[in-house]
């Protein structure tokens, strides 16, 4: 019996080390074992010569990142790379700047972090940069980074940072074998989608749900959504009013609109399609991401709510189950996808969180070169090259050609849901004393933020309606619970 | 011959620098992590940002925190932090007792239940949280997916719900977690200072016919108070320190879960670090004094047994 614990005790030991050293590894912490050996020449962080890049990767992956340095090499012969690309990269490399070891000459500084920073003097003045000429174009940095986005980064007159990246609204990764047998077209607006919801339930006999989503997961991702879908009601102007956030009577003016989103989120997580099915497979609302991705690739559902992260995320799981995955935007919330009153054509409308920007850290070793690299990711073929990797995912920029050449019919549908001809009209979350990314208020307030679970998780279809409509009304008491009205300005 | 006679208490060379060493690395920690810490919280509490610099504002921070109290639902968030105190005060504390208790009195198969006790402290939290919220995934998949969803369910007759998720819910299921994966700690001071009781009092307390209960209240109890008492201040102490179940379970305190100290790391993360710093001191000016005035009137309950 001795022997049996002392055996077992091993056994846990090992286990336990197991855990341990499968933490370690790689170049600090970084992805550096996935990263392809045909990127370039490596050298070692913060030495001259070699660009040291300190990057997030998670979703999409790192060859974003490697296809821009390979590119850079290529026409920079003789610089070396070091590349640490992790999830952890933002919290590491803070660390490191409040430290005053931060080695690298490239890293990603969140939209929160981007004030403090400068205000410590951690990163370089980038003024310059906006001035100089992008290689292959002949235009100039600031002709082609869209100026809504750096709006709010402007601090006494100089720029910090290059912004990375997009965060559009989610849109559907659909079965495209199960489309294709079956002849479902892809739906443009919300209208569509059901009337295609109810032909899955029809022709599938109920067998397949038409939708899912990983509910307990950030809202299934629906939350980008929601903003986007208010954008398509009130345009560019309305929401530009709407996030000038100058009392909290502006939400009381887009009553209409939020309470279409909220009825549609009622319907979408809750309603039933003619056959009496449910819209959105059982269970999806208190379901991880990874469980409504695998119910989505094992056939129990046709679409599913998601990103273009999702053929890099499930890269693995696709190929074993030889599955094909197609992208659409997620539909237009107007039926004749203009504006809740008719008035303007909101169908090139694209929402977009504030998703940080690259910046050069004051300490840096190769400062001219990191500028350098700054700007050769402007052109069109770095570009076109991020857009390939992220499958189809957009910088806020304007005036960049992308070549499409190679992109697969995945890619190819999300960069056109997105792009739109480079005639997007692009909404911004930029606010003043930045309320929002405070989390002081959000664009969709009901029950506090509380809204989705309180209607995803209703009884009923007619409970979730119950509840969508109370939801404006609720929204307006919770936003002036904020206001101060004696100072007239938000409570922060 | 007259010869000085060595005083006991002078050290000799080697004695002092033994010494030397061994308090080195806890002053240097008490100095950098505590003293040095603490410090430079309590200077940046009185500063902030403002256009783009770094000023001293005095006690801006301080009072903003009670111009948020109504509209940031900071009442809420203090009761929710308290709402943890009878759950690891009553509920897991007792257990804990009683169970190291029985595992000191060597009951059958204790030394497999405390391996099956101490492997959720080997094992990362982040693995544990996402085991644990695998139970509640109402999605279906692997067969263990969704088994908290049903069997709570069943035993409170309502729907099958993700309790994780659902406002109003979302704390219990983060107390479940709590005392199902909790024990372990204290666990082990507990059980380490039961061990080191004499048998033979015990053997006699026996042989003078008292059981089982009569032995725990009146003999192992009062023999291993100091420990009970520092266990007791701690567990009085979670709902200033408690963070991390609504942050890995939780979607970092969504579904009403936030607690005071993760308000504080939120803030921080925000990054508003000076205005963390500020609810830091406004909360140790309460929690300080309070784990002070507990210890006291603890150690005054029982008197000190010398083993």
């Amino acid at each position: 019996m001795k022997k049996f614990g002392k055996i077992i005790a091993l056994l846990l030991c090992v286990m336990a080390s197991l855990s341990v050293i499968a933490c370690g590894g790689g170049n600090g912490g970084s992805v550096g074992d996935s990263v392809k050996d045909d990127v370039g020449k490596t050298g070692k962080r913060g030495e001259k010569g070699t660009l040291s890049l300190n990057v997030y990767a998670a979703g999409y992956g790192t060859d974003w990142i490697t296809s821009a340095i390979s590119l850079f090499l290529q026409d920079n012969a003789g610089v070396k790379y070091y590349l640490d690309a992790s999830p952890l990269a933002l919290s590491a490399v803070k660390t490191q700047l409040e430290n005053g070891n931060c080695k690298d000459d490239v890293i990603l500084v969140s939209a929160a972090d981007y004030e403090s920073y400068v205000a410590k003097g951690y990163i370089e003045d980038l003024t310059d940069v906006y001035q100089s000429v992008i290689p292959d174009s002949g235009k100039k940095v600031e002709e082609v980074i869209d100026a809504n986005v750096m709006a709010d980064k402007v601090i006494n007159g100089k720029k910090y940072g290059i912004p990375w990246q997009d965060n559009p609204p989610s849109g559907l990764i659909y079965n495209k074998k199960m489309f294709e047998r079956y002849g479902w077209t892809i739906p443009e607006t919300m209208d569509e989608f059901w009337t295609l919801c109810d032909k899955i339930a029809e022709d599938t006999e109920g067998s397949v749900a038409p939708l899912t989503f990983g509910g307990a997961d950030g809202n299934g991702y629906l939350y980008t959504n929601f903003p986007q879908w208010l954008s398509e009601c009130y345009g560019a102007d309305g929401m530009k009013e709407f996030f000038r956030l100058g009392s909290p009577e502006v939400y009381s003016v887009q009553q209409e609109g939020r309470a279409k989103v909220y009825s549609t989120l009622a319907r979408l997580t809750k309603g039933k399609t003619s056959k009496g099915t449910d819209i959105t497979l059982d269970g999806s609302v208190g379901a991880t991401a990874i469980t409504a991705q695998s119910n989505f690739i094992n056939g129990r559902a046709a679409m599913i709510v998601g990103g273009t992260y999702f053929p890099t995320e499930m890269v693995d799981y696709i190929k074993i189950k030889n599955f094909d995955a197609g992208y659409m935007p997620m539909p237009h919330i107007n039926a004749d996808k203009k504006s809740i009153d008719g008035s303007k054509d909101t169908s090139n409308i694209l929402f977009s969180s504030d998703n940080g920007v690259f910046a050069i850290p004051a300490s840096a070793a190769n400062k001219d070169l990191a500028k350098q690299f700054l700007i050769h990711m402007l052109t069109e073929k770095s570009y076109s090259s991020f857009v390939k990797a992220t499958h189809g995912l957009l910088r806020p920029l304007k005036g960049v050609k992308v070549n499409t050449d190679g992109f697969d019919a995945f890619t190819l549908a999300a960069f056109n849901g997105f792009y739109h001809d480079d005639k997007a009209e692009r909404v911004y979350a930029v606010t003043p004393n930045k309320v929002l990314e405070k989390d002081i208020l959000a664009v969709f307030f009901a029950y506090e933020g509380g809204f989705f679970n309180r209607i995803a998780g209703a009884e009923s279809y007619e409970a979730a309606k119950s509840i969508a409509e109370g939801c404006t009304a609720n929204e307006i008491s919770c936003v002036f619970k904020k206001w101060d009205a004696n100072k007239n300005e938000w409570k922060i | 011959m007259i010869t000085a006679k060595k005083s006991k208490y002078r050290l000799s060379p080697s004695k002092i620098v033994f010494i030397i060493v061994m308090l080195v690395v806890p002053l240097a920690n008490f100095a950098i992590f505590t003293v040095y810490a603490n410090l430079g919280g309590l200077v940046l509490s009185f500063k902030q940002i403002i256009d783009g610099k770094e000023v001293f504002v005095f006690f801006e921070n301080f009072q903003r925190f009670f111009r948020l109290f109504g509209s940031q639902n900071y009442g809420r968030i203090i009761g929710t932090s308290f709402a943890w105190l009878p759950v690891v005060l009553c509920v897991m504390f007792p257990i804990t007792v009683f169970m190291c208790f029985f595992l000191y009195k060597k009951v059958p198969l204790s030394r497999l239940i405390i391996v099956i006790l101490f492997i959720p402290n080997i094992i990362p939290a982040a693995v544990m949280s996402e085991f644990y919220r695998r139970l509640w995934d109402t999605g279906g998949g692997a067969f263990q997916s969704g088994i908290m969803v049903k069997l709570f369910a069943f035993i409170t007759g309502g729907r099958e719900i993700n309790w994780l998720i659902t406002e109003g819910y979302a704390n219990w299921a983060l107390f479940v977690y709590t005392i199902w994966f909790g024990f372990g700690l204290y666990s082990l001071f507990i059980w380490g200072a039961m061990s080191r009781i004499p048998e033979e009092v015990p053997e006699s307390a026996q042989l003078d016919g008292a059981g089982l209960m009569t032995e725990l209240f009146s003999i192992t109890i009062p023999f291993i108070w100091p420990t009970l008492s520092i266990a007791i201040v701690m567990y009085v102490l979670t709902p200033f320190t408690i963070y991390m179940q609504p942050l890995m379970l939780a979607e970092n305190g969504r579904y009403g879960t936030t607690t005071i100290a993760l308000l504080i790391i939120n803030e921080i993360k925000r990054p508003d670090p000076y205005y963390a710093a500020a609810i830091k001191i406004l909360v140790s000016c309460i929690s300080f004094p309070l784990a002070l005035l507990l210890q006291k009137g603890l150690s005054k309950l029982f008197t000190g047994v010398e083993i």
